[in-house]
């Protein structure tokens, strides 16, 4: 009874009703949080919005002509500007909420170059966005105009308007164009909309500002909504791409966690055995690939597994076996990829490996000594188990990082060796992040295919990860 | 301290104000170039001297080297932000259609005076005419042929059984000594084979025209160009596993242990410098082909950023660069073809001029519209297959790859 008293009393002392206005104590509960979080979100919205009409404003007063939109990172500075009158006042209002602002840096970092990221990638897997259709002027469907009335305009030059704009419609209407002015060195691009179009005369459908001059009227390749047929696009060509490149990259994934940890752990027990001769200089030098820089180091790797040239193929016909294809077949390319990760990551799981080794205590070797149990039993039974549960949390994150181990693919194979069957944006050894990067950069720059492999490729990842986490028990921990 | 703290904040303000102001406009023009070496060092020296020329007006000139393949993808992404360069030195002209339509291009028909028009071949001026407007000054066109070593053969043969039988008295390869190296994996490269069979990229409509939707990349003659090539390696044993790599055949050549060797005037300021003694021919007509050989003739030109602040300044320098005097001193420096026809005429006893200029006249202009992006990227997979082994299926490979061309090409 007294402590409800005291606590309901608290509350009324320390808050100005709901929102704590000008008390100390923050609002308790998970209700609180959630309370201070909403704030802190608000406060981080009403910057940006502060933000967009400083920049506007600035832009516009250094020069009175500047029609285009100000860079996006100044943008970004001045919102983190505009926070700082917002943050004092919020602190005058609601004092508890200083406890949060601890929670800005991050919250403005993962807004911007997370949250914003994501739902453009969103968006743009639902357009038909590529190099062609950018939402820039079309240089090559251009004509001069000169201005008549801000609505009306007419072409110069004795050009056809409707040849050279090529609109789908003969009248063009409602198609987006940039006007551009290019007096002196500042180009002033208007963007509007052509309602009609007939013989020698373009009508806007929005009147022009004042203070242009005649010039040029370009066509704008719209990004386009086109709903769901980039991913129908994909799951057309399912058995081509999409199947075999999934597959391969599970199989990586996996495989290379496998030898990775299994390599890792033997040479880490190995390495361990304190009676073991020169065990610093084994040391030392097996952890040589993790120093080495690995960009350089898989460009060497390449020359070196050169069918015909490189060093591994002279080796094999100096010991008499037959050279290997390596980077030409498919699978002696997977292989290769699979030994390369493999000396790359060996070193990591030898030194975590030796790291859990050493919190094991040594009265449990003794007392298995002392029992009877051979080598043999004590690893069995003692070692593996302490590190399997040291090891969890890195088989995880490796199996992770591989899944999307895009440097590996691009610096040794580039996702070749092409076979037979396959699309050019995906071959024998690219995996899902790589496949995408191909759509988006190579090939006629299909953004939008590539955002759609994006979400894609989120949705396997996100659901690859509930299924690792379920099997090595994390939810059960987290429960307990 | 609060006064204090809010004039930081002014000041903070204003600075930023002025941050954004000052980004307008410089007098400096940038220029991205992709020209390695001698060729480098000479664009610099042309850029040092212009910048004390009066149509200059003072600029300054900023060179930054990209990498040819890398130029498409920044410049379409960086130009409408107002990163990009004013200029680029060069690009080939199938790239045009692309920049073109994704508006990073400013028509530079007004730049090209009515006298450098005139002695400019025509085939150069149409290769950078899109949709009837010049988009680029061309500067040098370039086509591949047959660079063979005077020591080790006399001359190419013009028949092909007899180039053949000629190549493969060369060809020792635990010597790593080769009568004739190409790179067959490159479809551009591959283009002379193709075409001689009957093969066609883009075929033609009633007014001359191209139309995208007739790729003629998997028909009869295709899929008998690809057993030559194929023959190339595994019939007649010329081009071993592993040496199409066209940067150990530049290796190889200039060692002096390769007879033959096709490759473009790009290679030629190194062929120079190791003083081989060269000399330039055509690929004779493969047999069964009904046509010669005709390589793709690229021609490289200056393109203008649509956005660009300096487009006068940039604009001189292009023209500047295009001059008759300017083409003819690169020529000197590697081996790049003139277009200028007067330029021709006065280097028209020169090796290289004499021998490319021959493939030029044997070629066919790459196109040039914006559905050839999507070309190069199938073709060269169906071709990388076709060398892969000795008896592969020519026709499913390439008739895979033309429906790979034409759903890209049809999704837009």
């Amino acid at each position: 009874m007294a402590t409800t008293v005291r606590t309901r009393s608290r509350k009324k002392i320390a808050d100005g009703g709901f929102f704590g206005l000008g008390s100390t104590t923050p609002p308790e509960g998970a209700s609180g949080a959630a309370l201070a979080i909403a704030l802190v979100l608000g406060i981080c919205f009403l910057a940006l919005a502060l933000g967009l009409l400083l920049a506007n404003g600035l832009s516009a007063l250094a020069d009175a002509q500047q029609w285009n939109e100000p860079k996006r990172y100044w943008l970004l500075a001045f919102t983190i500007l505009a926070m700082i009158p917002i943050l004092l006042v919020a602190v005058k209002v609601m004092p508890w909420l200083s406890n949060w602002y601890y929670l800005l840096p991050a919250i403005v970092c993962l807004l911007a170059f997370t949250i914003y990221p994501i739902i453009l990638t969103f968006y743009f897997a639902f357009t038909n966005y590529s190099a062609i259709n950018s939402g820039e002027p079309d240089s090559s469907a251009q004509i001069e105009v000169k201005i008549v009335n801000p609505t009306t305009l007419t072409v110069l030059g004795g050009a056809v308007a409707a040849t050279e704009l090529r609109c789908e419609t003969p009248d063009c209407a409602g198609r987006s164009v940039a006007f551009l002015d290019e007096r002196g060195s500042t180009i002033k691009k208007v963007l509007t909309n052509i309602s009609s179009l007939s013989g020698n005369t373009i009508t806007l459908a929005s009147a022009l500002p004042a203070g242009l001059e005649a010039s040029r009227l370009s066509r704008i390749n719209d990004i386009q909504v086109v709903g769901f047929s980039n991913f129908s696009r994909i799951f057309a060509q399912a058995s081509q791409q999409l199947i075999p490149v999934f597959v391969w990259t599970v199989q990586f994934a996996v495989f290379t966690t496998l030898i990775n940890v299994v390599f890792g752990v033997l040479l880490g027990i190995l390495i361990n055995n304190r009676r073991l001769k020169f065990r610093n200089v084994y040391r030392s030098l097996l952890f040589l690939p993790w120093a080495v820089p690995t960009v350089i180091s898989i460009q060497m790797w390449t020359k070196l597994l050169d069918a015909n040239f490189g060093a591994l193929n002279r080796l094999f016909g100096f010991i008499g076996l037959n050279p290997a294809p390596w980077l030409i077949d498919g699978l002696w390319a997977k292989a290769a990829i699979l030994l390369v990760n493999l000396w790359l990551g060996f070193p990591y799981m030898m030194t975590a490996t030796v790291g859990a080794l050493s919190a094991i205590p040594d009265e449990l070797y003794e007392a298995a000594e002392i029992d009877g149990a051979s080598r043999w039993n004590q690893t069995r039974f003692i070692t593996l188990p302490m590190l399997t549960a040291a090891f969890t949390p890195i088989i995880l994150g490796t199996f992770a990082f591989n899944f999307n181990n895009f440097g590996i693919i691009y610096l040794l194979t580039g996702g070749k060796p092409i076979e037979a069957g396959q699309l050019p944006t995906a071959h024998s050894t690219d995996i899902l992040l790589s496949w995408g990067y191909n759509t988006a950069f190579l090939n006629g720059i299909d953004r939008g295919m590539a955002s759609a492999i994006a979400v894609l490729v989120a949705f396997l990842t996100i659901g690859i990860s509930m299924v690792n986490f379920s099997v090595a028990g994390v939810f059960k921990e987290a429960r307990k | 301290m609060k006064m204090r703290n809010t004039a930081v904040i002014a000041a903070l303000t204003v600075a930023l104000g002025l941050g954004i102001a000052s980004t307008q406009s410089t007098g400096k023009v940038t220029i991205w170039t992709d020209f390695k070496g001698g060729e480098l060092a000479w664009f610099t020296a042309a850029a040092k001297a212009f910048e004390a020329t009066p149509a200059a007006k003072g600029a300054k000139l900023e060179l930054t080297n990209v990498i040819l393949g890398e130029t498409r993808d920044k410049f379409v992404q960086a130009a409408p932000k107002g990163e990009g360069p004013d200029l680029i030195a060069t690009i080939p002209h199938d790239q045009i259609g692309e920049f073109v339509t994704a508006g990073v291009l400013e028509p530079m028909t007004k730049y090209l005076d009515a006298k450098t028009k005139a002695d400019t071949q025509a085939s150069a001026i149409d290769a950078f005419n899109y949709k009837g407007k010049l988009f680029g000054l061309p500067m040098w066109s370039e086509a591949v042929a047959v660079v063979y070593n005077k020591k080790l053969i006399k001359s190419i043969p013009s028949n092909w059984d007899a180039f053949i039988a000629a190549a493969q008295k060369l060809t020792v390869p635990e010597k790593q000594e080769f009568g004739f190296l190409a790179p067959i994996g490159i479809q551009y490269h591959m283009n002379g084979i193709y075409r001689a069979f009957g093969a066609y990229v883009f075929g033609k409509n009633k007014d001359g025209s191209l139309n995208p939707q007739d790729v003629g990349l998997a028909n009869e003659g295709a899929v008998k160009a690809a057993q030559t090539i194929n023959d190339l390696r595994f019939k007649y044993k010329l081009i071993p596993e592993g040496t199409e790599n066209p940067d150990l055949e530049k290796d190889l050549f200039t060692k002096g242990k390769v007879a033959m060797w096709l490759t473009g005037p790009w290679d030629m300021s190194a062929v120079k410098d190791a003083k081989i003694d060269y000399g330039i021919g055509l690929l004779p007509k493969p047999t069964g082909a009904t046509k010669a050989w005709s390589p793709f003739i690229g021609v490289r030109g200056l393109v203008m950023n649509a956005y660009s602040k300096n487009k006068e300044v940039a604009a001189a320098f292009a023209q500047y660069l295009i001059s008759k005097e300017s083409q003819i001193s690169l020529n000197k420096e590697g081996g790049r073809l003139p277009i200028s026809k007067s330029a021709l005429v006065q280097l028209k006893s020169d090796a290289t001029v004499k021998g490319f200029g021959a493939a030029s006249a044997a070629g066919i202009a790459m196109p040039n519209i914006a559905e050839m992006g999507s070309v190069w990227g199938p073709w060269g997979d169906a071709l990388n297959l076709s060398i892969k082994t000795a008896n592969p299926d020519f026709a499913d490979y390439h008739k895979k790859a033309v429906a790979a061309i034409l759903s890209a090409i049809n999704k837009k």
